[in-house]
């Protein structure tokens, strides 16, 4: 833009057309080719392209109001040759039409078309025949993808051949009717009737609180049986199947030896007795037992087997992930919940470090029995899963 | 026969001939976007349609079988009645696969063409009085809308869905208070819970489609009775309405769409997959995929739980939850703004009056900017649901992914909102329209008579309006006399 111009008028200063900015002009020019798409699309199925809608708001140019040839009626006509006119329809009938109720509409008739019905015709006998080759398919229990095409294309023929049968076949209209106000302006009629002294009982108040009463008393029984739906939650929630000598088992109820788990493996495991105890899933690890915070191996750890809750403190998905990232400089092992992406910290007593998870997986402290198997030592010290306000 | 032949026997009995009428005299304004909330009408008729087909053969069933179908990697794997039979009429049932993938892609579209719907509406500012009621139900209807699809896809207790309601539970167990306490009532005890699908499929199959029937009913009696609103235009008043009249031509035209939408799901249905249940093996509370994403109508509640940050606090006592805030709050706040839309606008704007003119978005630059924003909003809360996707697919860490979110969230809704305020702004002055770009540079005329290149700065002049000569031309052409138009000029 040269220097000399003089500066683009900015929108509103004084209440002229400007012009639009670059950026709007960009939308406009990308929109506008979109828009001219669909509208070629809806052409070749509708036959007819009709301009948009203008800009400018109609002009009110001052018409007589109040009945006789000038008024309201003459203005609804006009209205409607002026929508006519923006329009692509060419009337070649305005007709007002009574409708015997006080109402009316005008109505602008465009010339019957002349096209020939055979292409919709056709289209509907293709519609047919994917509707018999859908019985077919059917029959000889054919494939779904081409039931689907058959059974689609039938109804999908018959839908463009409406289409086209109402916008190719039948005369383009347009019609204008006037829109009755929907307040009718009763306020005071209506005040009158809800309440006629005449029809109305003195000391109503006191019936009127009474219904309230009995109707809320109601109510507040008729949500008793609501109590049915489910157990107490007492402190299921804080708990867990979890006791001290219970040994751990897989899913499948096997118990987990020591030496069932090697360096840098995990395996999820259950108390002994309650494989299907969702709350009590633990992802049992074992990493090398030097890397362990202080205070992760006074939680009961057994030689770098280290046990966690596996259900995510964030939303309860099981923290099914286990990566061991032996990257320099440090190596990291790391619980991942694959629902949100939160991410604990093994070695410190699972700390979440990344994500929407706050609090730590809580650890199940481990010991070893005589036989060499695993066991806990108690439940956890903390509720597992996702928090709740009143969480001990 | 004539058509009367065949709806005077029944007007004739019910006293209907005037109710008749006036819906055939009915008028439709011919937009586009007026069709978007008809596109998802249609789409739930297909959806109660091929519904009620699937309820003849779905077992909303906890009870542990050995599967033993026609899907040999799962042969002898202990699983739930409703896995087995979600899994049977897929691929066992003829044509089952056909109505089940279409019933899910009709509420895929379903819930998206109710958001077009209601942002056609919001940007033409059609929820101003009188019509505040139907924007009520209509969200209303989305909300049911929503939980209808996360209902319908939980209830074939495959690991997808599973894991879904175990974090809709958490979520609820957030609720202050008495969490835990809704949170047995309404799934009936710990997770995992034994005989919730059977709950689910009430509220799926009876609750859920009775109240969106009802309100779908007020919300088009609704319609009918405040009618249309109509875009600007040439002849277009507040007073009037000018359209098509419903009878022939344009119930045929809505007829054909409605077929058409029926046929393009059923295509749909038969061609792309969709929640192929059967991959993703039975539910069990210590399983997981990676990559899981919920369908995509929950992905901003997924992508609100993903972004918001490790904050938990315990005050006196009590633990605020993390999810209490990305679970409950952020999609209340959501909702409840959508809620208080009219109510906000008639607030702002001081504007009590009727109006049934819908306006361009350029005519309200701010509602427009707002409404941009919310979207963007939307959109990045959206995107952040597959944020671990997005991550692997990029080969960045999720860190970097979510952190990118997180300030995304907050800086494009404003940027957004004043991007489109500003080109509201520019259309508005311009008077530009996307299909009538100004082609080549303005001329002016010089006092004697001459063209030269007009400055910027000088104003175009306005499109002529339609003038009385131009009306008179369309009298004169034999169009529309005050009597009867055949007498003139034939």
């Amino acid at each position: 833009m040269s220097s000399d111009r003089p500066r683009r008028p900015r929108v509103g200063d004084d209440g002229r057309p400007g012009r639009a900015g670059p950026v709007a002009s960009a939308v406009v020019a990308v929109f506008g080719a979109l828009a001219a798409l669909l509208r070629r699309l809806s052409a070749w199925i509708t036959g007819h392209h009709r301009p948009p809608s203008a800009a400018s708001p109609p002009t009110d140019d001052g018409e007589p109001e109040g009945d006789g040839p000038g008024g309201p009626d003459e203005r609804d006509r006009r209205d409607l040759l002026r929508a006519v006119a923006a329009s692509e329809l060419e009337p070649v009938e305005l007709t007002r039409l009574d409708h015997g109720d006080g109402s009316h509409q005008w109505l602008a008739v465009g010339p019957a078309p002349t096209r020939s019905a055979l292409p919709i015709a056709l289209l509907l006998l293709a519609s047919a025949a994917c509707a018999v080759g859908f019985a077919v398919v059917y029959a000889v229990d054919g494939s779904h993808v081409l039931q689907g095409v058959l059974l689609g294309g039938a109804l999908l023929g018959m839908g463009v051949s409406l289409v086209a049968w109402g916008a190719r076949l039948l005369p383009e209209t347009l019609s204008l009717e006037r829109r009755e106000p929907l307040d009718q302006g009763q306020r005071a009629a209506l005040e009158t009737d809800l309440s006629r002294p005449e029809l109305a009982r003195p000391g109503r108040r006191v019936l009127l609180g009474s219904l309230v009463g009995a109707a809320g008393a109601f109510l507040v029984a008729a949500a008793f049986p609501l109590r049915s739906l489910g157990p107490k939650p007492g402190n299921a929630l804080s708990t867990t199947a979890w006791r001290a000598g219970l040994r751990l088992v897989t899913a499948d109820g096997r118990p987990v030896h020591r030496d069932d788990i090697p360096l840098d493996g995990a395996l999820t495991v259950f108390p002994e007795g309650h494989t299907d105890a969702g709350d009590s899933q633990v992802m049992l690890l074992r990493v090398p037992d030097g890397l362990l915070s202080p205070g992760t191996a006074s939680g009961g750890v057994v030689d770098g087997r280290v046990a966690y809750s596996k259900v995510c403190t964030h939303a309860g998905c099981p923290v099914a992930q286990f990566r061991v990232d032996s990257r320099p400089p440090i190596t990291s092992y790391e619980l991942l919940c694959p629902c949100h992406q939160s991410l604990f910290d093994v070695l410190d007593g699972a700390r979440p470090i990344a994500g929407p998870a706050a609090s730590p997986l809580p650890q199940l402290p481990l010991a070893v029995d005589d036989g060499g198997y695993l066991v806990a030592t108690g439940d956890f010290p903390a509720p597992i899963g996702p928090s709740y306000w009143d969480e001990p | 026969m004539k058509l009367a032949d065949v709806v005077r026997p029944i007007t004739s009995r019910l006293g209907g001939d005037r109710f008749t009428r006036t819906t055939l005299n009915k008028l439709f304004p011919g937009h586009w976007s007026f069709l978007l909330g008809e596109v998802a009408l249609y789409s739930f008729l297909v959806l109660v349609a091929t519904g009620v087909y699937l309820t003849f053969f779905f077992s909303p069933s906890d009870a542990e079988i050995v599967y033993d179908g026609s899907y040999a990697p799962l042969v002898g794997q202990t699983v739930t009645e409703a896995y087995a039979s979600t899994i049977h009429l897929s691929l066992e049932v003829r044509a089952g696969l056909l109505i089940r993938q279409t019933h899910h892609w009709a509420a895929l579209v379903f819930i998206g063409a109710i958001l077009l719907h209601m942002a056609r509406i919001f940007f033409t500012g059609a929820f101003r009085k009188p019509r505040e009621l139907n924007w009520t139900i209509g969200l209303t209807l989305l909300v049911l809308a929503l939980a209808m699809g996360f209902s319908g896809y939980s209830l074939p207790g495959d690991l997808l869905s599973g894991t879904g309601l175990r974090i809709a539970y958490s979520i609820a167990e957030s609720v202050p208070l008495v969490g835990p306490w809704v949170t047995f009532l309404v799934f009936g005890g710990e997770w995992p819970v034994e005989g919730f699908t059977s709950r689910l499929y009430a509220v799926h199959i009876l609750i859920l489609p009775l109240a969106i029937l009802g309100l779908l009913g007020a919300h088009l009696a609704i319609l009918w009775r405040q009618k249309h609103t109509q875009m600007t235009g040439p002849g277009a008043r507040d007073d009037n309405l000018v359209g098509e009249r419903l009878w022939p031509s344009y119930a045929m035209k809505a007829g054909g769409l409605a077929l058409i939408v029926g046929g393009v799901l059923l295509v749909l249905g038969g061609t792309v997959q969709i929640n192929p249940v059967w991959l993703y093996g039975p539910y069990d509370a210590s399983s997981v995929t990676t990559a899981a994403q919920p369908d995509w109508y929950i992905g901003f509640l997924e992508g609100s739980l993903r972004l918001w940050p490790a904050w938990e606090t315990r005050i006196g006592g009590l633990t605020i939850p993390a999810v209490f805030y990305s679970g409950v709050v952020a999609p209340a706040i959501m909702f409840g703004l959508l809620y208080a839309v009219p109510a906000l606008h008639r607030r702002l704007t001081g504007d009590r009056s009727e109006h049934h003119l819908a306006q361009r978005p350029r005519e309200a630059p701010v509602r427009t900017g707002i409404g941009v924003a919310a979207i963007a909003f939307y959109v990045v809360l959206f995107v952040a649901g597959a944020q671990d996707v997005i991550a692997s697919h990029f080969d960045v860490s999720v860190d970097v992914v979510r952190n990118l979110l997180r300030v995304l969230l907050v800086v494009l809704p404003p940027l957004a909102g004043y991007l489109a305020y500003r080109i509201c702004r520019a259309l508005a002055a311009g008077g530009a329209h996307p299909e009538r770009t100004p082609v080549g540079f303005p001329l002016a005329r010089t006092e004697l008579g001459g063209f030269v290149e007009a400055r910027a700065g000088t104003p175009e002049p306005p499109e002529p309006p339609v003038t009385e000569h131009d009306l008179e031309e369309l009298d004169d052409a034999g169009v529309g006399g005050q009597g009867d138009p055949r007498e003139q000029g034939r």
